[in-house]
């Protein structure tokens, strides 16, 4: 019997290396893995497998950030929220000792990684050591799993982790840490080239070419495989989407406009004639991958953020469906959705 | 007979959108309108720009080959210039890394041109925002 405690950092995967890193770097943007990419969030996704795979019960710990945009660089979260986002990690691990569970996977989402529950539960059991902490080639995980019997009832859950030397697992599946917006976009590429389980939240029309509900897209817009266009979102006539570009949820592309090799997130409107091309564009900010450069454009009329139709985005309402203790039914809802078309 | 005037170095302000537009085209209006005119763009300075000042070196680019002239862009900002792509409109104008190359690539054209090295004269557009002058 194994629970789960999720804690939804706001710095990415860096986690417990993250917390000696200045201030200034620590906070200065959301987690990626919140945002919506291919109509779902990483954290979603991890939280599917972890349900899949019968853990239960799944704390969530963490509001994410309060805005789910990635190059929105105004919100700036406390200097204590780190500490305090482990000090609730610490409360939820008393509420689920008290269920007598034999194991608890502690998975600080920041980075998106491919594994399987069962097999790190297993080498866990067998190796009876206190910590398990998975890896991969580059390094740590910030996914563990901890024996709750062992561990004192004084101590932090953070600074237990950090005082007990873990066992290395090697996660045998993709991960990808989500450190910056070029991981998003790797991480677009990746799984519209069906090299990770991340799978788009759509249907795939013509191979290559997905789709999610009530997208529309004119009939002289050119589509060059692999390609996603997100729930609600609009492809206005002569544009060229190519290169494993993504246009998110309630998105507008004008006309004429190129899209190459760049992801649109949700909400953004991309104005008439314009060349997209190595780029994330966030509302009015576009960042251009191959510069390394944010900008934020303050003409309308080019980019600009799309008012929500009355729908919240799935990463922030997800978080707010498990903190009012509804997750099964929250992350069905929200990730997993039919198409019309 | 083949005659140009001196080419003219222009600094392009920091904000370059439609309130800085329109002061700045009333004094390039004299420039744009005399014979041949041969103008570089330093764009070093540009921080934003949106799509009237995009409008802008348009304009000034079809007035400038109009009257069998040029316009050429120097030391475009990195936001300069992804703007520039973002709108299209990068392929359209001559850009090179400093004015001076900027300048140069007009005399080399001439020199090939004529067959002997261009003649640098006063200009008259001194009080119009012209930072340098080369000569």
């Amino acid at each position: 019997m194994a629970g789960a405690i999720v804690v939804v950092e706001p710095g990415g995967s860096r986690g417990v290396e993250f917390a000696h890193a200045p201030l200034s770097a620590r906070f200065q943007r959301p987690t990626l893995a919140c945002g919506e990419v291919l109509g779902r969030s990483a954290l979603g996704q991890v939280v599917e497998t972890l349900q899949s795979a019968g853990i239960d019960p799944i704390a969530l710990v963490g509001k994410g950030p309060p805005s789910p945009h990635v190059l929105d660089q105004t919100h700036r979260v406390a200097s204590n929220a780190w500490s305090l986002l482990w000090q609730e990690a610490t409360e939820k691990l008393a509420g689920l000792r008290e269920q007598k569970l034999n194991a608890i996977l502690i998975l600080s989402v920041g980075a998106y990684i491919e594994f399987g529950p069962a097999e790190i539960l297993e080498f866990h059991r067998e190796l009876n050591q206190p910590v398990v902490r998975a890896c991969d080639e580059q390094g740590v995980l910030n996914l563990w799993v901890i024996d709750p019997a062992r561990i004192p009832a004084h101590i932090g859950l953070m600074n237990y982790l950090q005082a007990t030397r873990p066992v290395p697992y090697s996660v045998p599946g993709y991960v990808n840490r989500l450190d910056s917006p070029r991981d998003l976009r790797r991480l677009v590429v990746d799984s519209l080239n069906c090299r990770c389980n991340f799978k788009p939240d759509g249907v795939e029309v013509k191979p290559g070419i997905w789709m999610g509900q009530g997208s529309q897209v004119e009939r002289t817009v050119r589509l060059v495989a692999p390609v996603f266009i997100g729930r609600g979102a609009k492809v206005e006539g002569q544009c060229l989407l190519t290169r494993a570009s993504n246009i998110e949820s309630d998105s507008q592309v004008d006309y004429g406009t190129v899209i190459e090799d760049s992801s649109v997130l949700s909400n953004t409107y991309v104005g008439i004639g314009l060349d997209l091309s190595h780029s994330i564009a966030d509302g009015n900010h576009v960042l251009n991958l191959q510069r390394g450069i944010v900008l934020e454009i303050s003409d309308p009329v080019v980019l600009r953020r799309l008012e929500t139709k009355g729908r919240v985005e799935t990463g922030r309402r997800f978080i707010a469906n498990v903190e009012s203790g509804e997750i099964a039914a929250s992350s069905g809802q929200g990730n997993r959705r039919s198409t019309d078309s | 007979m083949l005659t140009s005037g001196p080419v003219i170095v222009i600094q392009v302000p920091e904000q370059l959108h439609a309130a800085e537009v329109c002061n700045f085209m009333q004094e390039l209006g004299p420039l744009l309108e005399s014979n041949r005119p041969r103008i570089v763009f330093d764009c070093s300075q540009i921080r934003s720009l949106d799509s009237a000042g995009v409008e802008m070196l348009l304009h000034c680019l079809e007035e400038a080959l109009k009257r069998d002239g040029d316009l050429k862009l120097a030391a475009l900002s990195p936001q300069a210039d992804v703007i520039l792509e973002l709108m299209r409109v990068a392929r359209v104008f001559e850009a090179f890394p400093t004015s001076e190359e900027a300048v140069r690539s007009f005399t080399t054209v001439l020199a090939d041109a004529v067959g002997h090295p261009a003649a640098w004269h006063p200009t008259v557009f001194g009080e119009l925002g012209v930072v340098k002058q080369a000569g």
